[in-house]
């Protein structure tokens, strides 16, 4: 982020644009690098579970073990936090979501990815079509657009809205566990509690709608500012620079799948549970 | 925010672009991993936990089995100790009474060598006496040169008889002979 606030300061073009680069259109539709990006990870992740899981064996070997380890893991970390039936619900989606951030995060650190594009041709450079630095790059992390982490983000907030409302059995019941008096007090002084708790409520509906705008540009920001560094220290002492970032960012990319997701646990933990409900 | 959103390069095309593509990769994942896996899961676990316990109850009926071998090997034990000491009761009594008849069989045995000898040596005796009597008459009647008449034949008989040494006497003399022999 250092090197994009100096390069907006000076006017200058940032390193790695923070909008992905349109690639080409389809109809009305804008093709994106990161885009196309998520394409090839959809497609790495189907070939993944067509090779591993479409013939499971009782005794497992070889990539079934991976695949099974990695379902089985992010399944007790679900359960371990929520309530059966609220993991039930929300395994598919906080399991995914750590599995798309983690490949399209790790993904990004493969040499080409963010590198490869087109840029103001670089005539010192022995080697041929060689750039200053890709303006619009071919390949580019999804999770490096912001376009990727809002829809992620978006896609979060409606769904752990309609479990809070399953889960409270209704709208009315969504209310009054964000609304209501916790601490089963009784008599007059369950007036200024109403208005106590009123004031809270509407904190606490104001922290659902930031939760997920924090959760989108949490990610954004630690994987594009990632991005940026490696691309600046790929084109310094021929691409030496960059090699310690790599080892940096290839913890990052792994602690920013595992704090997004659990967020996405903890926050649908905090909607969809008893725990603060008045007492009957 | 709008202007901050647009410099992000967040707009309703590529942010519905993406909202598709992730919700392909959900539904990609939900049905072609996480279901079939987590389905395998919960079977495996099941045929574990059924495993578990056919091992607890094969368990049970092994040490149930071992016991059961146990008490029979004891028994059986028990039994052929039994068996054994009553065997060799058996063959100790029989032993005894089979030495009690072999010792009375052989003692019938000689008693019976000993009757037989006893008549057989009375009647030499006996045949010894008429022999001599006969002798006697003979002689006596060669001596005299008459015919004895059978008075005088049946008193001499009787004379000698008489004078020839009785059966306790004729063993000691026996006795005696053998001694000397």
């Amino acid at each position: 982020m250092f090197f994009l606030a100096a390069a907006e300061s000076t006017g200058q073009t940032p390193i790695v644009h923070p909008a992905a680069p349109i690639l080409f259109h389809v109809g009305p539709l804008p093709i994106t690098a990161s885009i196309v990006q998520s394409w090839v990870i959809l497609l790495l992740l189907f070939l993944i579970i067509r090779l591993g899981a479409s013939r499971l064996q009782m005794v497992p070997t070889g990539l079934q073990n991976a695949i099974e380890a990695a379902v089985e893991g992010l399944e007790r970390l679900t359960r371990g936090l929520l309530e059966p039936k609220v993991a039930d619900w929300a395994f598919p989606l906080v399991a995914t979501y750590f599995i798309f951030i983690a490949t399209s995060n790790l993904t990004g650190l493969i040499p080409g990815v963010g590198t490869i594009g087109y840029g103001e041709p670089n005539p010192n450079f022995p080697l041929p079509f060689s750039i200053h630095h890709p303006h619009i790059s071919l390949l580019r992390p999804p999770t490096s657009d912001a376009n990727m982490t809002c829809a992620m983000a978006a896609i979060y907030f409606v769904i752990s809205l309609f479990w809070a409302i399953r889960y409270h059995r209704g709208p009315w019941g969504l209310l009054v566990h964000i609304f209501g008096v916790k601490g089963g007090m009784k008599g007059w002084i369950l007036i200024p509690l109403a208005v106590l708790f009123f004031a809270v409520g509407l904190m606490e509906a104001l922290s659902i709608v930031i939760r997920a705008i924090a959760l989108a540009m949490r990610l954004y920001g630690n994987i594009y500012g990632g991005e940026s560094v490696l691309v600046l220290m790929t084109g310094m002492f021929g691409g030496l620079a960059a090699v310690p970032f790599y080892f940096f960012e290839f913890a990052v990319a792994l602690i920013q799948a595992l704090i997004f997701t659990l967020l996405a646990i903890v926050f649908t933990g905090t909607l969809c549970s008893h725990s603060e409900e008045p007492h009957k | 925010m709008q202007e901050a959103l647009a410099q992000l390069g967040v707009d309703w095309p590529r942010f519905i672009a993406q909202t598709i593509n992730f919700a392909i990769v959900l539904w990609v994942l939900n049905r072609f991993a996480y279901r079939p896996v987590l389905r395998l899961l919960a079977e495996r676990r099941t045929r574990i936990a059924e495993s578990l316990q056919n091992a607890e109850r094969i368990q049970k009926e092994l040490a149930a089995a071992e016991e059961a071998r146990r008490e029979i090997l004891q028994k059986a034990n028990e039994q052929a100790a039994r068996l054994i000491a009553e065997a060799e009761q058996a063959a100790r009594q029989q032993g005894e009474r089979l030495l009690k008849e072999a010792a009375a069989e052989a003692e019938r045995i000689v008693q019976k060598a000993r009757e037989r000898a006893e008549q057989e040596q009375q009647e030499s005796r006996a045949m010894v006496r008429r022999e001599v009597g006969e002798l006697v008459l003979a002689l006596t009647a060669k001596v005299s040169g008459k015919v004895l008449s059978p008075e005088d034949q049946e008193r001499l008989r009787a004379e000698t008889v008489a004078q020839l040494p009785s059966s306790e006497r004729f063993d000691a003399l026996r006795a005696a002979a053998s001694e000397r022999n």
